[in-house]
């Protein structure tokens, strides 16, 4: 493994055993994230975006199960270590944001008690004596949601996540996230439950404080102009299959993949004013007994008889792969390069 | 909560309270059987003293006059003379009363301290055995009759393995001298240094609180097994242990702090019902609380203090519903009054 992959996932497979049969939400996919830099997951609702990651930190429940694949993260196979082990890793090494931070915060429980409770489980440099490591573990907590930018943090932290706004809850979820300064952050669509002003706040938070601890981030998310802004990878995810990628720019600006294509259309964008939107047809299929052929066929307005058979990850340029028999470049993205 | 919410509750209570009264009133007026022939009984009265006792009582009076005389009495704690004690009814409830809210604390107790934790248990271990198990316990639980389950647990402990004994509070002898400062025995003995008394005590009220409290345990049990279900499958929960914080930590106090709110609330409402119980159990073991003096004087047809103890029942009925709502806005801090 190269020194400067932080994590690296291979050939995992995430199933849930359902009534209607089993459903492979995460089938086959690898992902390699580096140190420090930012690898954006986009795709449809329900792609698997969320499952690959759970299955990262070791937080896939009944009735999902991982059935195979290898996780490594900095040289230690997550898979292999005991379940006391991997707590100690989460929050520590690998944290996590999810999608509701509403519903992310125990609702019980004050923000002050939930981050000090995380800094009182991670942080190994805190003075002895109960009232010198309270008063120790208060002043972090106070640190901490100031840097996220929650005004007046001490007066807060006495407060519970309802009586917080949308953006203040997404920020104090990152500040526990980051509380024990992990080394690589998943960021589960930040931003989604927010308004678009404190969108844009909230990733500028995120990016600054990546410089600032040196670590890697995944950022989850349905937008592809946050990818491009942030990320300086993309993958991209259908059906629980990575389909392609690359470097954000390059695979932004010439798309291999037709789903790929197809969302970039589907976004409206200056620089394509007056044409159409033209949203993909179709839904994702279910992901109960696939047949063995290209998941995005049904959709797909260049398939024939030839993508009838499952189709494996291929080169398609330096540093980028992708899911197709047809590795090509139409002419509607010539011209939609960087202006997203 | 603010105080001026607490007192507008509290105001609220009123109605309420007032409609217990005319149902209660009402149901007496209606029972079959003349009060003045029950406390004449086999006395030998001419119609003259008969009709002066009628007029004593207030009989005499319209209903509706005599409904406000028995509030306005009612309110002031005055409930008239038990006939059968020949003293005034409050004063014999009043009596009664601290061996029944011991009693019912004590069960209360006993099922809040081994529900929770079964209830955690079985959530945890859906579908185990020890969940199977602890789901058929609480079915009977809360299906077989008290007085039964009450009778097996005397033949077993009292009579056959002879280590608790089989009725009263405490043994005569060894409640002499004991100052009666608050009349819960388990709290005088202690008071008085007396641990011998606070050990005889306690072996009494074992076999009635806990089969008091039996069906309460699986109620409560039940109740905690579905939050914590629900509770566990939350979003928080994840975010927890993606925290990295230990199992423990998130199980007794990021899951239970949240389906403690369903199961408090319901304990409270249920308190109530364990007044019910207390009739039945308190006849059984021979407990000298309210609930067998209710059942006495139904039999002696002694009214006035069946009829004070049905109104009291339903005032603590009430006032525990209340005092649930409180419970519920206290613990959970997402309610606000
Ligand atoms: N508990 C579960 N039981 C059954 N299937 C599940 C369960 N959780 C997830 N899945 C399946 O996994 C698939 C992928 O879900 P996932 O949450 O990873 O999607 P996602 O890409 O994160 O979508 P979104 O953008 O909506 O968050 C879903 O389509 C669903 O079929
Ligand atoms: S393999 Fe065929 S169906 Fe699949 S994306 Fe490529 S062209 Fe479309
Ligand atoms: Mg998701």
């Amino acid at each position: 493994m190269s020194a400067d992959i932080l994590l690296e996932v291979r050939g995992l497979r995430t199933v849930f055993d359902t009534r209607a049969g089993q459903v492979c939400a995460v089938d086959g996919v690898d992902v390699t994230v580096n140190r420090g830099e930012c690898l954006g997951i986009v795709g449809e609702s329900g792609s698997g975006k969320s499952v690959t990651f759970a299955s990262v930190m070791g937080l896939v429940r009944v009735p999902g199960r991982i059935e195979a694949g290898e996780i490594v993260f900095d040289g230690i196979d997550l898979r292999k270590l005991s379940a006391k082990k991997m707590q100690a890793m989460r929050g520590r090494d690998i944290a996590m944001t999810m999608q509701d931070a509403l519903t992310a915060l125990n609702p019980a429980l004050t923000v002050g008690e939930q981050l000090a409770e995380m800094l009182a489980a991670h942080a190994d440099d805190l003075p002895p004596g109960r009232m010198a490591r309270r008063a120790a573990i208060r002043a972090r907590a106070i640190e901490m949601l100031t840097r996220v930018g929650i005004p007046s943090a001490g007066e807060r932290l006495g407060q519970y996540p309802h009586e917080f706004s949308g953006g203040m809850r997404q920020r104090i979820m990152i500040a526990l996230a980051l509380a024990a300064k992990p080394r690589l952050l998943i960021a589960d669509e930040p931003t989604t439950a927010l308004d678009v002003t404190i969108q844009a706040q909230v990733l500028e938070l995120i990016s600054a404080l990546r410089a600032e601890f040196g670590m890697s981030v995944v950022l989850i998310t349905h937008d592809l102009g946050v990818v491009a802004q942030h990320c300086d990878r993309v993958m991209v995810m259908y059906a629980g299959q990575v389909v392609e990628e690359g470097p954000t720019a390059q695979v932004i600006r010439q798309p291999r993949h037709p789903y790929t294509q197809g969302l970039l259309a589907s976004i409206p964008r200056p620089a394509r004013r007056g044409q159409p939107i033209r949203p993909i047809q179709g839904q994702v299929p279910e992901l109960v007994n696939l047949p063995p052929q290209c998941r995005f066929l049904e959709r797909c307005p260049l398939a024939d008889d030839a993508c009838r058979h499952p189709i494996d990850m291929r080169p398609a340029g330096p540093e980028r792969r992708a899911r197709c028999i047809r590795i090509t470049t139409p002419d509607i993205e010539k011209g939609l390069s960087h202006d997203i | 909560m603010t105080l001026t919410r607490l007192l507008e509750r509290l105001l609220q209570l009123i109605p309420v309270l007032l409609g217990v009264s005319v149902i209660v009133f009402v149901m007496m007026a209606l029972t079959p059987g003349d009060p003045i022939q029950i406390m004449i009984g086999d006395q030998i009265v001419t119609a003259e003293q008969e009709a002066q006792m009628r007029r004593d009582i207030g009989l005499d009076r319209p209903m509706v006059e005599r409904f406000f005389v028995f509030l306005g009495n009612a309110i002031q704690f005055d409930f008239g003379q038990s006939f059968y004690h020949r003293r005034p009814v409050a004063d014999v409830i009043l009596e009664r009363l601290p061996a029944t809210i011991e009693l019912t604390i004590v069960a209360m107790l006993i099922a809040l301290v081994t529900a929770i934790p079964l209830g955690v248990l079985a959530a945890v271990r859906k579908n185990s055995i020890f969940d199977r198990i602890a789901t058929v316990g609480g079915l009977l639980g809360v299906s077989l009759p008290g007085f039964w389950f009450g009778i097996l647990l005397l033949m077993l402990f009292a009579v056959h393995l002879n280590i608790l004994p089989v009725a009263g509070r405490i043994n005569y002898g060894i409640s002499q001298g004991i100052t009666p400062y608050t009349h819960f025995l388990l709290i005088d003995t202690l008071l008085n240094g007396r641990l011998d008394a606070f050990r005889n005590a306690l072996a009494h009220i074992i076999l009635p609180a806990v089969t008091l409290g039996l069906p309460m345990t699986a109620i409560l049990m039940r109740v905690t097994r579905t939050a914590m279900l629900e509770v566990l499958r939350t979003d928080y929960v994840t975010f927890a242990q993606a925290k990295g914080l230990s199992r423990q930590r998130i199980l007794w106090r990021h899951a239970l702090k949240n389906a403690l709110i369903p199961t408090v609330s319901v304990a409270a409402i249920e308190t109530g019902s364990l007044l019910g119980g207390n009739m039945i159990i308190e006849t059984v073991f021979g407990w000298p609380g309210l609930g067998r003096l209710v059942v006495e004087s139904i039999f002696v047809r002694n009214y006035p203090l069946v009829q004070a103890a049905v109104l009291l029942y339903a005032v603590i009925y009430v006032m525990l519903n209340f005092f649930a709502d409180i419970l519920y806005t206290i613990l959970n801090p997402r309610v606000k009054l």
